[in-house]
């Protein structure tokens, strides 16, 4: 077993691309920032959309609402809310990062952030998820 | 800088995206409570609550903020993205031109979707 251990320390020991340290975060912060920022500014736009109904009155809106709260575009709510989370804590990223605030420890950073965004997600998915279903029915 | 010898260095975009990004952090947490969660015994998206909540001049201020900078900030954010796949000066100005131009139009747009609450625009 101990044998076996040492025998995979160049997948997985302190020098390895596999060690929590010394994965690529910075690329992935940076390419999961573009993407969901690409999303997002297309959102706002759909958004603008959406609220244009106002113009056609009460009935254009309350067509536009029974639309917007069907299964597939509260499924989409959900995809927003994880595209929002993970721009914040990316976008965090950088700006800590250009005040010089973790530079040493970016690696460290990044860990941290992630984490802050998975729970950011999961509180924020379930308060939806019982305002939607469990209290709203 | 490729192409752009030492006229103008990108400061002010850089800083106001950031700046804007502070702000619609806030704005957008307004925006979310108020629209989703503020008095939740309500339709809160019915006709008449959100035209109670619009004519609210400090949800309107909010609202129009939110729109100016999340506008702001996701055009400047394309524009960054796009600047990465364009080097070409000439293009460079073409896109900073449609950019201004999608940007004033959405916010316009965006300005003027409230006015059947308003009362402007031709609206009642």
């Amino acid at each position: 077993m101990v044998n076996l251990v040492s025998k995979m320390k160049w997948l997985f020991g302190k020098n390895s691309d596999l060690y929590p340290l010394n994965m690529p975060q910075g690329m992935l912060f940076w390419a999961a920032r573009r993407i969901t920022g690409v999303v997002l500014a297309i959102y706002i736009f759909a958004h603008l959309y959406v609220l244009s109904t106002f113009w056609g009155g009460q009935s254009a809106w309350g067509g536009m609402m029974d639309l917007m709260t069907s299964d597939i575009f509260v499924f989409l709510d959900f995809l927003l809310l994880g595209a929002v989370i993970v721009h914040v804590v990316t976008g965090a990223a950088v700006i800590m990062f250009d005040m010089g605030a973790g530079v040493r420890n970016h690696k460290r950073v990044y860990w941290i952030l992630a984490i802050i965004g998975v729970v950011l997600f999961i509180a924020a998915a379930y308060v939806a998820y019982y305002l939607i279903f469990v209290k709203g029915g | 800088m490729v192409n752009n010898p030492g006229k103008t260095k990108g400061t002010w975009a850089w800083l106001l995206q950031r700046v804007t990004a502070v702000l619609i952090l806030v704005f957008l947490g307004i925006h979310i409570y108020l629209a989703h969660f503020a008095n939740l015994n309500d339709e809160l998206l019915s006709w008449e609550n959100v035209e109670t909540r619009v004519q609210a001049l400090p949800i309107l201020i909010v609202d129009y903020g939110l729109l100016i900078t999340a506008i702001f900030h996701a055009l400047n954010g394309l524009r960054m993205v796009g600047f990465d796949f364009i080097v070409d000066k000439t293009k460079r100005r073409v896109v900073d031109v449609a950019l201004w131009g999608a940007g004033i139009v959405a916010v316009f747009w965006g300005l003027a979707i409230f006015a059947p609450f308003l009362g402007i625009l031709g609206f009642r």
